[in-house]
């Protein structure tokens, strides 16, 4: 024990006295150490006991751990099979609490990788899709054949105003490629060889030029559409291939990135040793890089499209003229149809290239299959049904019953307010019918035929006066009949006849009377037998004639009616004769 | 990925683009080198299971017209220098190059590759010469660029050597 352990006592005493039995160690421990022995237990029972112990590190175990993660990586190195397991366990037993937690850190993450890659699907598919079938895009598939390019990549090479291609991370010292992103359908070379070969490139410029070393090339043109932008930086070059003609500002926005890049990885860049391990996730960074813009799509109409709108308006407007034209003769035909007496339109219609009619129908109206040819249409594809009505228009009914009557020549026929009005002449049994059949024709209320007069009636009137017209002759005091009158009798023997016929036809009753007369000269009462017995001497013959006896009555009037003043013989001998009168009996 | 760059030196014609020609992955055309003086090419071998690719600078040889562009040596990880066995003179040629490039990239692994190794009849270098450049500390190896015999083997060769340097 050293002996700063028993402060103020002089070194010499212990070897004064030195105590010999288990007692007197007991008894001089209690002295040296009795104030701290409660405190010794205090600190075995502290010790001893686990879970004060467990108590007493669970206060200061965050803090040791930080302090020792400080210093170096030991505590990580422990802890991470522990972690290990202890995450494969909580994946194992419940996945959803550590998806969870995950989750707003990741969520983000993926939907900006998922939007990425949707987006340049949609950007491709959508060119692709755009140019497929066009004229250019037929062109662009030829040129994709001739070129053995993929399709997509010439749509894009006709539609970008410009297109970062590829973006190569070199490392200046030894142009190893670091990292290297390159757009969708670009088609390209390995990347180790192009960079080693613009590092090449680059330094043979900058020996062949003693530029200094800071000073490169800083763009490459390729071609009339291609050129390698490149920014060099302390440790790597950024080296861009681009399509086309990219705004200024790209230029900037690459030493930006590049400037970032190189602060980032700077731990990296300074150890590298051929490991591009640390530059991977880089690959993010680079890729927003990746920039392009399209063209501008001017909608251009080809004057092949002008032309087939032409064509089209062209045939519209035929189309629409015919239309218009079929529909004008239609509603033409229609109000013909509809204007057209004795046809009562129910239905005009035009379906599927098929006429339908239906509707009444007068039996006198024209046909409307007529009217139908004549306005220009098919009656082939027409099915038509018409109703049979009798118009009451006048004209209709007039023809009605001129058809139902057949009236003579020598009859007129006129409706008045339903009033048919016959005149003219006509044979007796025409009358007859038209009395009875007129008033039943439709359309005819009443019938007038008081100006119609019987054929027959006017027959027998005229052959009366053509009798009666006529005188037999006879020499003074005889009744004799001149050999020269017999023609006479004959005459009006056959006149006779027709009378009688006539008045049996007409159901009539006819009186003929055979009247005698003689001259002024001799007895009255001579006179008077001597004309009689003239009268029933042509009676006779008429009767021998074949007149039949019915309708004959003889007189004699002796010289009550001279026919002639008898101032000569002559007018004398006019008066000695046998005259006729024919009464017919009105109806 | 590692990714180590290598420089191919030798003086002129002696096989250096035969050498690799049927073992690399390359895009351009020999043309390069006469123009600007080195053509790239890629070569991936493998290390424990895992890919290495070497970029090879197969850089212009020398001769009395072209020196070798030192910066093209910059940041390699290892020198490939190839020798005509059949001509001694390239041999020499071999020494100063590695003295330059050493100074150019400072102490990276250097293999001597002895090329046309199947005209053993005509070589002008004998077994003590490549001893001497054993005793110098650089690493040898025979091949044939017609036969293509060790050419496989001086690449792991050189990769070994790098990636034990590491």
């Amino acid at each position: 024990m050293p002996d700063s352990t028993i402060p103020g006592k002089p070194a010499d005493t212990s070897e004064e006295r030195v105590p010999e039995t288990a007692e007197e160690m007991k008894s001089l421990r209690d002295i040296i150490v009795g104030p701290q022995k409660e405190r010794i237990d205090r600190l075995e029972a502290r010790l001893d006991d686990p879970s004060v112990r467990t108590e007493e590190i669970s206060q200061h175990l965050a803090e040791a751990l930080v302090l020792r993660a400080g210093r170096d990586d030991q505590v990580a190195r422990a802890l991470e099979p522990t972690l290990a397991e202890a995450i494969k366990a909580s994946v194992q037993k419940r996945p959803r609490v550590l998806a969870d937690a995950l989750f707003p850190l990741m969520g983000p993450g993926i939907r900006k990788a998922i939007s990425a890659t949707i987006m340049g699907m949609i950007q491709s598919f959508n060119q692709v899709l755009n140019h497929s079938f066009s004229w250019r895009g037929l062109k662009w598939r030829f040129e994709a054949l001739r070129t053995r390019k993929p399709f997509a990549e010439v749509v894009l090479l006709h539609s970008l105003v410009y297109q970062v291609e590829q973006i190569f991370l070199i490392h200046n010292q030894t142009g190893l490629v670091l990292n290297h992103v390159v757009a969708r359908a670009v088609d390209i070379q390995d990347p180790d060889l192009v960079s080693g070969m613009l590092t090449a490139i680059q330094d043979f410029i900058q020996d062949s030029f003693s530029t200094g070393e800071e000073a490169g090339i800083d763009t490459l043109r390729v071609g009339n559409d291609r050129s390698v932008w490149v920014e060099q930086g302390a440790r790597t070059t950024l080296a861009a291939v681009i399509r086309g003609t990219p705004p200024m500002d790209l230029r900037r926005e690459l030493h930006d990135v590049l400037y970032r890049l190189e602060l980032k990885k700077s731990d990296a860049l300074e150890a590298f040793g051929g490991d591009t391990g640390p530059f991977v996730d880089l690959e993010e960074d680079l890729t927003a890089c990746l920039q392009f813009k399209l063209k501008e799509e001017r909608t251009r109409i080809s004057p092949w499209l002008w032309l087939l709108l032409a064509g089209l308006l062209g045939l519209a407007g035929w189309g629409g003229l015919h239309i218009y034209k079929e529909h004008q003769k239609w509603a033409g035909f229609v109000e013909t149809l509809r204007q057209t007496p004795g046809i009562v339109v129910t239905q005009a219609q035009r379906r599927g290239g098929k006429i339908y009619l239906s509707g009444l129908k007068d039996p006198q109206a024209a046909d409307p299959l007529a009217l139908l040819v004549e306005a220009g249409f098919d009656p082939a594809r027409t099915r038509a049904r018409w109703e049979t009505y009798y118009a009451l228009d006048p004209v209709f009914v007039l023809a009605r019953i001129r058809q139902a009557l057949k009236p003579p020549d020598g009859v007129g026929l006129d409706l008045v307010d339903g009033v048919l009005i016959i005149n003219g002449t006509a044979p007796h049994l025409w009358i007859a019918h038209a009395r009875q059949l007129a008033p039943l024709i439709p359309g005819v209320q009443a019938v007038s035929t008081d100006g119609l007069r019987s054929a027959e009636a006017h027959e027998l009137k005229t052959l009366g006066r053509q009798i009666e017209d006529i005188f037999i002759q006879f020499a003074r005091g005889t009744t004799t009949l001149g050999r020269d009158q017999y023609p006479r009798v004959e005459r009006v023997a056959e006149l006779l006849r027709k009378v009688q016929a006539l008045a049996v036809r007409l159901d009539r009753d006819v009186r003929i009377l055979i009247v005698g007369h003689t001259d002024a000269t001799g007895e009255e009462d001579y006179n008077r037998e001597l004309s009689y017995q003239r009268a029933e001497k042509v009676w006779r013959i008429l009767l021998r004639m074949g007149v039949g006896p019915r309708h004959l009555a003889v007189r004699g009037m002796g010289a009550a009616e001279p026919l002639h003043e008898e101032s000569t013989e002559e007018n004398r001998e006019r008066n000695r004769r046998v005259s006729f009168r024919v009464f017919p009996v009105a109806d | 990925m590692i990714k180590k760059k290598v420089c191919m030196l030798g003086a002129f014609a002696v096989g250096k683009t035969s050498l690799v020609r049927q073992f690399v992955h390359s895009i351009f055309s020999e043309k390069y080198q006469t123009t600007v003086g080195v053509k790239i090419d890629k070569k991936t071998v493998e290390r424990e299971g895992e890919p290495v690719d070497l970029i090879l600078w197969d850089i212009h040889g020398e001769d009395a017209f072209q020196t070798v562009r030192t910066s093209y040596l910059r940041g390699a990880a290892g020198i490939l220098i190839v020798v005509d066995g059949t001509r001694r003179a390239t041999l020499d040629t071999a020494f100063d190059l590695r003295q330059r490039a050493l100074e150019t990239v400072g102490a990276v692994p250097v293999v001597f590759v002895f090329n046309k190794s199947d005209l053993a009849a005509e070589w002008e270098l004998d077994d003590a010469a490549i001893a001497r450049v054993h005793q110098e500390g650089i690493a040898t190896v025979k091949t044939s660029a017609k036969t293509g015999s060790a050419v496989a083997e001086t690449f792991e060769m050189l990769v070994q050597a790098m990636m034990g340097n590491q």
